[in-house]
């Protein structure tokens, strides 16, 4: 999907705001050319670095600002401000009969923490900040109890007394019929105009009013944050007198513009791990590679994700903390499992890794910094898989420190030898993640081994390989910078919107209805294209169905067909690979309509690398393998060319991630940046 | 050991993500509303013997960690490559502890061999019998209890048994639940094989051998480390379910729990006799039932969260079930509702070592969550039959903090059914739902306050069925100063001009226009109320939990418009009070056990003991009703129920016939 359509100016800027660094991105949509820049991140203006970065990379490029086309921005305010329950004050109008449904939740408690003493985790609005409205709509979306005004100005004045700085509406069925909603959206804006309202419908229209309650109140907690951060990004942007348009990555993988961000941020909330897949798609497509699992490590988290012909599937069962927030999100899987996460010995005398996390601060021991917990990094070190000079020998590893680490937390309480101790942490690191990687494929049925890893992230290309070995994948695919593809990702994505219809109570809706329902989902996606200002030809929608067996209780996602036959049977063919059986007798039910929007964002090309020269090493270090040391030759990624090949034992090393290569492997640098890791054959005892 | 540490916490974690993809694929493909929506379910992997070594860790039912299928496994002759075997008979093999519980296993061979087992089950909405979902206090014996299917193969390499299946189709009312259901189940347990076949050739089969044997040492390693650090010594604790039968006597369930060492006795002896009514928890008198240990397994837990949850951690203990007793019944006893009779096991569980360690335990969680069904017609005049939801309560007060609102402790695995599915699904209306306003004991910490549901019913003939209706009459005991919950209630019409009250009733006929109120008990609380912070105390009345009314008498804190009236609060409290027990048990035990003291329960366990199983309930009721009466009022208590028991022998001789 992509257009022909050339904009007038050419220049894409992308701004991925880290802890520590901020990292900008330009890249002329015309020629390909690209720079980047890198600013130490400003936490208490996030806008200052984005500004300075901004500034820094057309000096570096040489360009003017007036040249730029668009300003692409992944941000984590929302989801911050979630998971440390720092959002606005905020209240919830309920129906009256319902107040603690918040409180109460679904009831059940997570397995893990069973207990009798088990914490629930307090509520974003307490009960006292309830208040309840006097009115009722049925299933079917008639209306049973007329909204009572004095019921609802009692709890306006109620809202105005707490002085709150949000309040969301949350009335049952609303999803049927919005109209009670509407009206008490209305009068809160009209009785509190400088008060964040979100009625539950405008962000998560669909049945279950717990969780859209919370939908509701996280994206009124985290509106007026959001629209002030916007707010100062859009002014920083306009000092500079640029008015290029200011896109924002969603938890979809796509893109919107910062009006539809503003009404609802909570959209963004599950958006950190999202932009990494899309440029990992992208990276994979110039490469030839459409189907690919990716495996994204950071220093506490490792976001497992697969993608079948490029196509990027979505959930909505995704969780902020302890929130269900079923918007739509990239489909992937988390665990605790990243370079920072601490290995420790348990009482009973078992080695566990994660998912406690050294954090940045103090970092891993091998860092210097005071660490003196053993990490996954600094079992890497221990290995020789890390040379002990980073970035560029900006930064060098305290390696004895990585030792000593080792051998207080795992290798002396375990009475091993300190390379089976760091050789153990990191079996448990990958043993978790090859779990994760056969979630997100096995169980959905999918063979690992019909797709290529790509590992990325600070610490994903030093995994790579030992995945790929784990789970019998031939092919890893590492980015041109697997540590920095946020940005990439943020210049490859589309924008996106879904808009869903529930059809709860209609057991067997007509094709005129469903038809008549997509048209309705049509209507709305036709506002979204002109509000963001797609032009016709980069326009695209899908209708998708969710469907299921009558009774069941989870759906799945089909394209529609066209009728319910043609659907249906698409998804008993999906219900057979998925679970191994369908149920030819049973009824079918159409739960859900969608409809995916698409607007094409023009003008993306990869980098050509020029020809190789042949790879040559820059040196060698010697790294403790399984079958015994042997000396890799270190190769500096700069110096790479297009089809330069090296075999391992080797260690790859550029400023934003080092890339290990085991015996056994053969690289080769692709003309579109990345480095294909391939298994040589051995005789497929590794099937 | 023979697996090091480090590969055994691999395998743990493989085979751990085994069955939560087991769990992963029932929950998506499962038909019934138990599955679905409260997770009432189970899968996990099984040594060739039949002891549980995995279970899921984030789905499903959490009873079920030291489930034993070896009886049920040896009663079928030989396993193929592709057999499936099932059963949902409580009285052949132990597993099944109902009957809508439909159990099912698969050998797993690799290169010919038998590794292990995989083996799930799932509550199915109906299984037949006297009543629809099958279950009902009411019924007596297992036969009105639906189709019982004693361990035989479902699948015989591969093929479908089809003579079962059609067996089943005709017993049952909603065969195409039970089929979709089936499916599920048969879906899993293919998963879970291709699982192990996974970790096997991983692993190579006499390594995978071991770690499972490891894997069951390490856990039992771990929770001989926990009971080494209980005091040595006898402890007794008895609790009560309400009625043994419709309108009968309470349920008592004694505990002695004896520590020795790193060795545990739990001996259930003192308990009731085996009931004519489905309250019998079918054990086969196996003496690591899970039924028995399910609150061993939370209370170590709860002292240990690193332990690790397989059948390995429940060789520290042993439980003693005298035959013919309600917790090891013998046939024809019903069995149905043996998860309320499982329920006071927990809360007994966590009384007796709440005194063994009583400043580590919480006080009693909000036991007897009550599973509302509904059975009625839809606007076309089509029949309806669904689980509307639990009602039940929130967790005990603790030393640290508050219990948990609504949800939490030992019956918290299952979900609740959001509003909107129920009223899009079910023809009711939903007047309420929410936290029962001073349910919570009152304490230092609050107990958890208490969910209620109220609704109104829409067609004729509406048969609402209330499983697990109990503690309206018996409390959910406060510790160490703390007050105990609120009890449950059901009633029909609560604003009507006729209230009706229905207490532990188990099935309703409603008409339109009914409305149902339904409130879970609320839990006890935890050291002295009237120590608690005034602040906290005006928190929970602004949210709706506690009453000013309430706020005054259980906290002694004066409010003026939700406002602490700081010198109000210090005069009440200033007023000095008796010093507490170590139970607040409710006005409703209390008063019990003025009449029904450990001494008389101690004669009555005796004089039971004696007589022949079959006449042992109407034996436990006649005396019931004859001390009611004053029967021989004028004696002690031992000597008393001697005396009425004498007069039974010379009515009925045949009663002091042969005991078993």
């Amino acid at each position: 999907m992509s257009s022909t359509e050339t904009l007038p100016r050419d220049l894409l800027v992308a701004v991925d705001i880290g802890g520590t660094f901020t990292d900008i991105t330009l890249q002329d949509a015309a020629t390909g050319e690209a720079w980047t820049a890198k600013t130490p991140s400003t936490p208490a203006d996030p806008s200052q670095a984005f500004l300075t970065g901004v500034k820094l990379v057309l000096d570096t490029a040489g360009r003017a600002a007036d040249g730029i086309g668009r300003v692409l921005h992944g941000t984590t305010v929302a989801t911050n401000l979630i998971l440390e329950g720092k959002g606005a004050t905020t209240a919830l109008i309920t129906t009256a009969g319902f107040r603690h449904v918040l409180e109460i939740g679904r009831q059940d408690i997570p397995r893990s923490a069973n207990l009798y003493s088990w914490i629930k985790p307090a509520r974003p609005v307490p009960p006292a900040h309830v208040f309840e409205v006097a009115e009722r709509i049925a299933a079917d979306g008639s209306v049973l109890v007329a909204l009572d005004e004095d019921s609802l100005q009692r709890a306006i004045a109620a809202c105005r007394a707490i002085g709150v700085q949000a309040v969301a509406v949350c009335l049952l069925h609303a999803f049927t019929n919005p109209a009670h909603e509407q009206r008490v959206a209305a009068a809160l804006r009209a009785a509190l105009p400088d008060i964040a309202v979100t009625a539950s419908t405008e962000v998560l229209p669909v049945v279950r009013e717990y969780e859209r309650s919370l939908a509701a109140i996280l994206n009124a907690q985290v509106m007026p944050a959001v629209s002030t951060y916007v707010g100062r990004l859009e002014a920083r942007l306009a000092e500079e007198k640029i008015a290029a348009p200011l896109l924002l990555m969603k938890s979809n993988g796509g893109v919107a513009g910062a009006a539809a961000i503003r009404r609802a941020p909570a959209v963004t909330a599950l958006s950190g791990p999202a932009a990494g897949v899309v440029g990992a798609r992208a990276i994979a497509a110039a490469a030839g590679f459409p189907d690919i699992i990716t495996v994204d490590i950071g220093g506490t988290s490792a976001d497992i994700c697969l993608m079948k012909s490029g196509e990027i599937s979505l959930t909505q069962k995704g969780k902020v903390g302890d929130w269900p927030l079923p918007l739509p999100m990239v489909d992937m899987v988390t665990i605790g499992a990243g370079g920072g996460s601490l290995a420790r010995v348990t009482p009973a005398g078992a080695l566990a890794v994660g998912p406690q996390s050294a954090g940045a601060t103090p970092g891993p021991a091998c860092y210097g910094r005071g660490g003196r917990q053993a990490t996954v990094t600094d079992a890497h070190v221990v290995l020789g898989h890390l040379p002990p000079s980073l970035l560029g020998g900006r930064m060098q590893l305290d390696v004895a420190a990585a030792a000593q680490a080792l051998e207080e937390n795992a290798a002396t309480p375990l009475g091993l030898s300190l390379e089976a101790a760091a050789r153990g942490i990191l079996a448990i690191a990958d043993s978790n993640m090859v779990g994760a990687v056969r979630v997100v494929s096995v169980e959905r049925g999918h063979d690992p081994r019909d797709f290529a890893l790509v590992p990325f992230g600070g610490a994903g290309p030093l995994h790579g390989c030992a995945l790929a070995d784990l789970l019998g994948i031939r092919t890893v695919l590492v980015p041109s910078s697997p540590g920095v593809l946020c940005a990439q990702g943020l210049l490859a994505a589309d924008l996106k919107a879904e808009f869903s219809r529930s059809l709860h109570n209609a057991a067997a809706p007509a094709l005129e209805a469903i038809d008549a329902a997509y048209a309705g989902l049509e209507a709305e996606a036709l506002a979204w294209f002109a509000e963001e200002e797609v032009p016709d030809a980069a326009r695209a929608t899908r209708r998708m169905a969710l469907l299921r067996y009558a009774g069941q209780g989870g759906e799945l996602a089909v394209a529609w067909a066209g009728d319910m036959p043609a659907t249906a049977s698409g998804f008993a063919a999906q219900h057979r690979a998925l679970y191994g059986f369908d149920l030819p007798d049973a009824a079918v039910e159409l739960v859900t309509l969608r409809l995916e929007a698409t607007g094409a964002l023009a003008g993306r090309i990869t980098t050509t690398l020029p020809e190789g020269k042949g790879a040559q090493p820059v040196g060698q270090h010697a790294v403790r393998f399984p079958d015994g040391e042997q000396q890799a030759a270190l190769y500096d990624r700069t110096t790479l060319g297009a089809g330069d090949r090296f075999a391992g034992p080797a260690i790859v090393t550029q400023l934003d991630a080092t890339t290990l290569v085991p015996p056994g492997w053969m690289g080769e640098m692709h003309g579109s940046g990345a480095l294909i890791l391939r298994r040589k054959p051995t005789g497929g005892e590794d099937r | 050991m023979k697996t090091d540490r480090l590969s055994l916490q691999i395998l743990a974690d493989y085979a751990a993500a085994a069955a939560e993809a087991m769990a992963y694929t029932l929950m998506r493909t499962a038909h019934s509303t138990f599955v679905k929506e409260t997770e009432d379910f189970s899968c996990g992997l099984l040594t060739p013997d039949g002891v549980t070594f995995a279970s899921p860790k984030t789905l499903g039912a959490t009873w079920y960690i030291g489930l034993d299928y070896g009886p049920a496994i040896r009663l079928i002759e030989d396993y193929r490559e592709g057999d499936v075997c099932i059963t949902n008979d409580p009285y052949s093999g132990s597993v099944a502890t109902h009957t809508p519980d439909i159990h099912i296993w698969k050998p797993v061979f690799v290169e010919g061999q038998l590794v292990c087992f995989v083996a799930g089950h799932i509550h199915n909405t109906d299984m037949g019998g006297a009543v629809p979902a099958t279950l009902s206090r009411t019924l007596t014996e297992i036969q009105q209890e639906g189709l019982r299917i004693p361990p035989c193969k479902l699948l015989r390499e591969g093929v479908f048994n089809e003579e079962l299946l059609r067996l089943m189709a005709v017993n049952v009312r909603l065969p195409e639940q039970n089929w979709g259901d089936l499916n599920a189940q048969i879906a899993s347990l293919a998963v879970g094989e291709r699982k192990v076949k996974e970790i096997v050739a991983r692993f190579g089969l006499q390594a995978f051998r071991d770690g499972i044997a490891d894997l069951l040492d390490y856990a039992e390693a771990q929770a001989r480390r926990i009971v080494a650090a209980i005091p040595d010594g006898d402890y007794e604790h008895s609790e009560f379910a309400d009625e043994d039968s419709e309108g009968g006597p309470p349920c008592r369930i004694h505990i002695t729990l004896r520590v020795r060492g790193d060795e545990l006795v739990l001996d259930y002896t003192g308990s009731d006799p085996q009931l004519v009514s489905s309250l019998n928890m079918p054990t086969g008198g196996r003496e690591r039932h899970v039924l028995v240990m399910v609150g061993l397994g939370y209370v170590l837990y709860s002292l240990d969260r690193s332990l690790t949850l397989n059948a390995g951690l429940l060789r520290v203990a042993t439980a003693v079930l005298p035959v013919g007793t309600v917790v090891n019944p013998l046939p024809p006893a019903a069995v149905g509702m043996r998860s309320l009779t499982c329920s006071v096991t927990q809360v007994a569980t966590l009384g007796v070592f709440a005194k063994a360690l009583p400043e580590r335990m919480p006080a009693s969680p909000a036991a007897g969550m009550t599973i509302m069904n509904v059975r009625t017609m839809d606007r076309r005049g089509r029949p309806i039959m669904a689980s509307i939801g639990p009602v039940g309560g929130g967790a005990g007060g603790e030393p640290a903090h508050d219990g948990m609102d609504g949800c939490g402790a030992n019956s918290s695995f299952l979900k609740n059914t959001p509003v909107e599915i129920n009223e899009a699904e079910v023809n009711v209306l939903f007047n309420g739902y929410g936290l029962a306003r001073d349910s919570g004991g009152p304490g230092l910490r609050r107990g958890g306050a208490a969910v209620f549901m109220e609704f109104s019913v829409s067609a004729p003939q509406t048969m609402i069925t209330a499983r697990n209706r109990d503690r309206t009459r018996f409390g959910c005991w406060g510790l160490r100063g703390g007050g105990a919950g609120a009890n449950s209630r059901f009633t029909r019409n609560p604003d009507g001009v006729a209230p009706e009250e229905l207490g532990n009733r188990d099935v309703v006929l409603c008409q339109p226009g009914d409305v149902i109120r339904v409130t879970g008990p609320g839990a006890g609380g935890w050291g002295d109320a009237f120590a608690r912070d005034p602040a906290l105390v005006a928190r929970d009345v602004a949210a709706g939990l506690v009453s000013e009314a309430q706020a005054e008498m259980g906290y002694g804190v004066v409010l003026r418009d939700g406002i602490v009236d700081a010198q109000a609060t210090a005069g009440l409290r200033a007023v000095p009070r008796t010093a507490a027990a170590l139970f607040d048990y409710g006005p409703g035990r209390a008063a019990f056990e003025v009449v029904w003291s450990a001494e008389r329960y101690a004669v009555l366990t005796r004089l039971l003991a004696g007589t022949a199983v079959t006449w042992r309930h109407w034996v436990k009721k006649a005396i019931f009703t004859a001390v009611e009466a004053g029967e021989h009022g004028g004696a002690s208590p031992g000597a008393q129920l001697e005396a009425i028991f004498a007069d039974l022998i010379r009515r009925f001789p045949q009663l002091g016939g042969v005991a078993e």
